[in-house]
């Protein structure tokens, strides 16, 4: 706990999380104030009915990428400032040290989106649109589940890869998870062994895209796929397995 | 008297590279031992191995069974937005004891280690009084064994004296205490006997008033020759 | 973690895999389903749009991944499927000749949906593109008629794309047929037909046979299977949307074989207006340019 707490401790304490914090409201802004003649469906996309599904994506995708800095030097800045050798010489497992980091940053990211829906609270309640206010706080469940994802996935992968590596890794995730559907329309273009090979590989990607769509659909009312969502959650449980049992030689 | 620690012919291999070379150590209760050798002779290696931070290669490495341990690192890093009495707290829930939070507990380790005032955060801490700081945390557990590294480097001359009379005070209360420094007057000053280490290897011990050249002339002429 | 939570967290992981499992959605996708019943509620306000015996849903329809393919026959809002390799590679919105029988192939929904955002076609709206195909050639074995001697989109554009004098007067013939759909005050129709044959003919002349039967070939086919996706469109995404997509872009010469599919529609539309019952008596037997000149005698 004290660990956990830590680490949101510091994190909040770091400039980043601002201005990133700050360039989400920027977006949720910019979208809710005039958008001139952008439609989407033939709808203008001033109607925040209409907005909401695209910027819970975005909002989404922003908070991903804020979870992704957060988390992916956490734990090697432990091992490298040898906080470490404080915590092991307690006798700490490093299955409970790594995970506890790791829900600080969760905790640290659940924070930053909420912050982020909160922001798209207040511009629809402006915007006058106050009764979808209890939607837009059950779509920030679902962007728990995007974060939490990116936040563990990165948190396993930087146990033992150096940050360079498990930053890259994790964007490159972030965003062929965030573009899964392109991904899959592009590749279904493609023909042959290559193709299959191809398509396999982007099954193992996160559906992030799948995460945000059934916000959307949430809040639209249409039907959800639970099979999207409890392939997230299988997902978390994997890199939770992943932050407890991947272990470093050294403190 | 009771051997707290044993070490049992004790290697370490970095990728084929042999830092710690059959090592073994007796140390008793309430001793305090010295570490002894140059860079890279191996004595890091071997308190990382006591503290569980890093595997032996081969040999065995025993600790008396309800031993409690404490340690202070060479160059320890605490948040530096919080303050001394943070960390402790801090270092005290890590613990998992509730009994060891109790602020005025705390407050005591700190006042032993000449950080009364707990209300500085430690990005305006010197060096010594961070190395103070590691030593109270190192104390939080109130520990049998206590394993030091560089215990006085970056102190001031009152801040070394402190610190050695604090040593003498915790050997006095029945800790057994593990010192690597280089700082040989201090070991001189506290430590019952020792090992001098070079390339991994025991190359000779120390022990307290047993002899007529002082531990400074012995390192020399032993670790000096290079 | 103790034991207790160990196994706890293990217990919770497999029942994650099993309700995996148990939620993946096997055969015909429920978005996919949902897909024909659109076209099917589409048909009820569509009907067959005066090409007598049409219903896209006559014929089975795959849905495809591009590695395997449901093959779905549609009866009454029943749907029976089966599972099977898929019969083209790749993204394709087509029809397939088993034996006697024609079976449109689409990509499956989840793929389809980023184009969808992307050019406002819903996949419903391509099944009924496809669909008209495949009842082109069951009904009126189109394609039998007139394959051998069509050239490839790609040879035809080569020849005509760089064709100056060609490209213009296929702009001026999208112009003419334009009034009908822009001009609430278009005018005298038959006049309308008459110049636009007198510049399609003139046209003819730069062209060797090959090129204008490709055209022809090209303009009937395709132009009424886009005819009939743009009345499927306007139903499904509303009168601004089918306005800025299709009408919007109609008489825009387009390089390829797009230009085909605009100017059939065209053509399509000024027929409707010319002999609103040509369709009765139409069975792809004629170029649209035929049927258009014989109404303007």
């Amino acid at each position: 706990m004290e660990i956990t707490l830590n680490v949101i401790r510091e994190k909040i304490r770091k400039k980043m999380l601002y201005v990133t914090t700050a360039l989400g409201i920027i977006v949720v802004a910019v979208f809710s104030t005039d958008m001139g003649s952008l439609t989407v469906g033939g709808r203008s996309i001033n109607d925040y009915h209409v907005l909401l599904p695209i910027l819970i994506n975005v909002l989404n995708f922003l908070n991903g990428a804020i979870a992704l800095a957060i988390s992916c030097s956490t734990i090697p800045l432990e091992y490298e400032r040898r906080t470490s050798h404080l915590i092991w010489s307690r006798g700490i497992s490093q299955g409970r040290y790594h995970m506890s980091l790791t829900v600080g940053n969760l905790v640290t990211s659940w924070i930053s989106g909420i912050i982020l829906y909160m922001t798209l609270g207040v511009f629809a309640v402006i915007k006058g649109y106050a009764d979808i206010l209890g939607k837009i706080a059950v779509a920030a469940v679902f962007m728990m589940l995007y974060a939490a994802i990116i936040c563990m996935l990165t948190s396993a992968l930087s146990i033992r890869i150096p940050t360079l590596f498990t930053g890259t890794i994790m964007v490159i995730i972030l965003v062929f998870g965030a573009f899964r559907n392109a991904l899959n329309l592009l590749t279904a273009t493609l023909t042959g062994i290559g193709a299959v090979v191809i398509k396999r590989a982007i099954r193992l990607i996160p559906n992030l895209a799948g995460i945000s769509t059934q916000a959307g659909n949430l809040v639209q009312e249409k039907p959800l796929n639970a099979h999207v969502i409890i392939m997230a959650l299988l997902m978390i449980w994997i890199a939770g397995l992943l932050v407890m049992i991947v272990k470093r030689e050294e403190a | 008297m009771v051997d707290m620690l044993v070490l049992d012919n004790v290697n370490k291999e970095y990728k084929g590279t042999v830092v710690v070379n059959d090592l073994s150590l007796n140390i008793k209760k309430g001793e305090v031992f010295a570490l002894l050798g140059a860079n890279g002779a191996g004595k890091t290696t071997t308190i990382k191995m006591i503290l569980g931070l890093t595997k032996a290669s081969s040999g065995k490495i025993e600790i008396d069974n309800a031993a409690k341990i404490g340690y202070s690192p060479e160059t320890p890093y605490f948040p530096e937005y919080l303050t001394a009495m943070e960390v402790m707290n801090y270092y005290a829930g890590v613990e998992g004891d509730k009994s060891k939070k109790d602020k005025s507990y705390l407050q005591s380790l700190l006042d032993m280690t000449g950080l009364s005032d707990t209300k500085i955060k430690v990005k305006n801490y010197s060096k010594g009084m961070i190395q103070r700081l590691a030593l109270a945390q190192a104390l939080i557990s109130d520990p049998d064994i206590l394993i030091l590294d560089e215990p006085t480097a970056g102190l001031d001359a009152l801040g070394r004296k402190h610190n050695l009379e604090l040593l003498k005070r915790l050997k006095e209360q029945g800790k057994t205490i593990i010192i690597n420094s280089h700082i040989l007057h201090d070991i001189e000053a506290v430590c019952d006997r020792g090992v001098i280490m070079k390339k991994g290897k025991v190359i000779d011990t120390w022990t307290k008033d047993e002899s007529s050249e002082s531990l400074e002339d012995k390192f020399v002429r032993l670790v000096g020759e290079e | 973690m103790k034991k207790g939570g160990f196994v706890l967290y293990m217990l919770l992981g497999v029942t994650l895999v099993v309700s995996g499992f148990a939620t993946t959605e096997r055969g015909l996708k429920e978005n996919d389903r949902e897909m024909l019943y659109n076209v099917a509620e589409d048909y009820e306000e569509l009907g067959d749009m005066g090409f007598k015996g049409f219903y896209p849903l006559d014929y089975k329809v795959a849905f495809s991944d591009s590695e395997k393919e449901i093959l779905v026959s549609y009866d009454e809002g029943k749907c029976n499927f089966s599972e099977r390799k898929a019969v083209y590679g790749g993204l394709v919105g087509s029809i397939y000749q088993d034996g006697d029988e024609f079976e449109v192939i689409v990509p499956e929904y989840d793929t389809w949906i980023t184009l969808e955002n992307l050019n406002d076609e819903p996949l419903s709206v391509v099944i009924w593109h496809e669909g008209f195909h495949a009842y082109q050639n069951s009904y009126h074995k189109a394609y039998e008629k007139v394959t051998s001697e069509v050239i490839s989109e790609t040879d035809l554009s080569e020849v005509v794309d760089s064709n100056i004098e060609g490209k213009k007067l296929f702009s001026e013939m999208l112009k003419v047929l334009e009034r009908i759909i822009t001009d609430e005050n278009y005018g005298n129709l038959r006049e309308i037909a008459i110049e636009y044959s007198k510049i399609a003919n003139e046209r003819r002349k730069l062209f060797g046979d090959e090129v204008n039967k490709s055209e022809d070939y090209y303009v009937m086919i395709e132009g009424t299977a886009y005819y009939v996706e743009s009345q499927a469109a306007r139903l499904e995404n509303g009168e601004k949307l089918y306005r800025d997509n299709y009408l919007g872009t109609a008489s825009k010469y387009a390089e390829g074989n797009a230009k085909y599919y605009r100017l059939g529609m065209l053509e399509c539309m000024l027929l409707d207006k010319l002999a609103p019952d040509w369709k009765d008596s139409y069975g792809f037997d004629r170029t649209l340019d035929e049927v258009i000149e014989a109404y303007t005698r």
